[in-house]
């Protein structure tokens, strides 16, 4: 199930269709209770500790609770849109790096990195990329 | 001695690994806050009997592999993976335009591992030293209650407001407890899950009123980033200290040390607060972030360790926010565990295991999450996050903790117990989002309601 996209709202952090929300909420509220009670009433009819089998009632009642979950995880679609993020081109990132050495006061060159840091940062790909990106810093510096 | 340990052995080991295998599929899923899903489940190990010994390393090793998996939404797709991750996602976020997420999430795990094995040890060694005044602070109990609820609410986001808040939230508390005796009930779990849902009780409420709605409207669905596949790691099994580098591994310990050592503070406020030391000490960009990333998730274990461990140890009294929330259980859990109060004496974890039970069980813990949740987290991170981003909806979410409450809720008291953690719910939601009166300041308040004023009236 879509939904339109009229019916968007966001709720407790996420983002989910307004009538599926609605339905999981009756979904997951009846077929929850509804397994806990008959586990309870079973248990009331079978012999043993009350508690013992209080606690069997309400275990199987959680488990209930992940069941209507996953009914609703079949029946209604994340409303998300996954994208990967592309690999990053080399030139956007070496503007973000710029922008981040620019913000920060007192920036430290890698070039003063211990020898184990600057070896990760070039297992990265990622030494070259700053090493530029620091010369063109101290370049834009140079010329205010 | 070695003996007396070992008898609960099996069924801990058992307990353990079901533990960390829950938890750790549970942390990966976002917005899964601990005190919700670490409560019931853990009642619900106490409920059918198992030894003390197993309920607590369900327990430690549950919130180890939680805080593990925890990263992997966080690196990954920007989104917390439960309330502890939230202080993590601005570096998570830099890493990920810098195109090394996988780098974030492998110093965090790292971190996450070594921070768990330090505190267990420093927290049980604190513990001890501690535990002479234990007999002191117990007798002085309710007050002692009351200046730790004071505190924690002016450490808050809503400072003196949350401070001035206690009072009613508390009166609301006293005022549902003398409703539910009414009819003969006495609720206790339920309150927790109330306070710890209450966001979400408030948000539904708030969205089916149509100003609610129009607010809370989204024109398109979620935009969800994922970082591309990098595997830069050879075999199974990497080794924490190849991953983290000298510097990072010594601030993974400075920081386990602290945060173990302030176990009356909000772990999440530690988490901030520690991230903060870690980041003025570098000035590379690149090496600031992945050190406070890393420091920061070994918080995360550190303070839920110590914060559970010391009060468990030295007092038996809830006497911290992790104790008062995410542990209650293994503290007051009725019939089986149940607080020491001025009319009944106490029994729980503090009473059937010994110091040296919790240093050898605790321990167990942090291995057994160490096996489960770390090479998991390792190898399978992307294909796991994308797996809950792209099958589980946040209505099947919804779905789920709806069911939870209401189960637990007509479980503790029929109807009486669903009409109470909707009240409480409602109120308590609001006054997290609204006032910054979290769900720290409320468990305590709930605390100051039960202990501390029958006490003084």
């Amino acid at each position: 199930m879509d939904g339109s996209k009229d019916s968007l709202v966001e709720v407790w952090g996420d983002t989910v269709n307004y009538k599926s929300m609605l339905l999981a909420i009756l979904i997951g509220g009846f077929i929850s209770t509804g397994v806990y009670f008959l586990a309870k009433s079973y248990f009331s009819t079978v012999s043993g500790d009350p508690t013992l089998l209080s606690g069997y009632a309400m275990l199987i009642g959680l488990m209930g609770c992940i069941a209507s979950g996953f009914i609703c995880s079949l029946l209604f679609k994340p409303a998300r849109n996954i994208v990967t993020e592309s690999d990053g081109n080399k030139e956007d990132v070496k503007e973000f790096v710029i922008k981040l050495i620019e913000e920060t006061p007192g920036y430290e060159s890698v070039s003063e990195l211990d020898f184990e840091v600057q070896k990760e940062l070039e297992l990265l790909n990622l030494k070259s990329v700053f090493l530029e990106a620091e010369e063109e810093v101290r370049a834009r510096q140079r010329q205010l | 001695m070695l003996q007396e340990i070992l008898i609960q052995f099996w069924p801990a080991l058992m307990y353990g690994v079901i533990g960390a295998v829950v938890f750790s599929i549970i942390g990966m899923i976002s917005g899964t806050d601990e005190t919700a899903t670490m409560v019931p489940l853990t009642l619900m190990v106490i409920i059918i009997g198992a030894p003390p010994a197993a309920v607590f390393t369900f327990w430690m090793a549950g919130a180890v592999s939680k805080h593990m998996t925890h990263a992997i939404p966080t690196a990954l797709l920007g989104i917390p993976g439960d309330t502890m991750a939230t202080p993590m996602l601005e570096e998570a976020d830099l890493l990920r335009k810098l195109g090394i997420p996988h780098i974030a999430l492998k110093k965090m795990i790292s971190s996450s591992i070594i921070s768990a094995f330090i505190a267990v040890v420093a927290a049980v060694g604190f513990a001890i030293v501690l535990a002479p005044f234990g007999d002191i602070i117990t007798k002085f109990a309710p007050w002692v209650f009351l200046v730790a609820a004071v505190l924690i609410a002016y450490f808050s986001r809503g400072k003196m407001a949350s401070v001035l808040l206690l009072i009613p939230f508390v009166t609301i508390i006293l005022a549902l407890k003398a409703f539910t005796a009414d009819y003969n009930i006495k609720l206790g779990v339920t309150y927790f899950l109330a306070i710890a849902i209450g966001p979400l009780i408030a948000d539904l409420f708030y969205i089916i009123s149509p100003m609610g709605k129009k607010a809370h409207h989204r024109e398109a669905k979620n935009q969800v980033q994922i970082a591309p596949d990098l595997q830069m790691w050879k075999g199974y099994f990497p080794n924490p200290f190849k991953i983290l580098n000298k510097k990072q591994i010594k601030f993974t310990a400075i920081t386990s040390l602290i945060s173990s050592a302030t176990f009356v503070f909000s772990p999440v406020a530690m988490t901030v607060v520690l991230g903060e030391f870690v980041g003025s000490r570098i000035k590379n960009t690149y090496h600031k972030l992945t050190t406070v990333l890393s420091s920061k998730n070994g918080v995360t274990e550190s303070t839920y360790i110590a914060e559970a461990l010391i009060p468990l140890i030295a007092f038996g009294l809830p006497l911290s926010p992790v104790a008062a929330g995410p542990a209650a259980p293994l503290f007051n859990a009725p019939p089986v565990f149940n607080v020491e109060t001025a009319e009944v004496a106490g029994n729980n974890l503090h009473h059937l295991l010994t110091p040296l039970d919790f240093l050898f069980y605790g321990l167990l813990s942090v291995v057994l999450a160490g096996i489960i949740a770390y090479p998991f987290a390792m190898n399978y991170a992307r294909s796991a996050a994308l797996f809950v981003v792209e099958k589980i909806s946040h209505e099947a979410i919804i779905a789920t903790f709806i069911g939870l409450i209401l189960v637990i809720s007509l479980w503790e008291g029929g109807l009486i117990g669903v009409l109470t953690v909707m009240g409480l719910g409602l109120i308590g939601g609001l006054l997290s989002k609204n006032f910054g009166f979290n769900t720290g300041c409320q468990f305590m308040g709930y605390y100051v309601a039960v202990l501390s004023v029958p006490a003084f009236f």
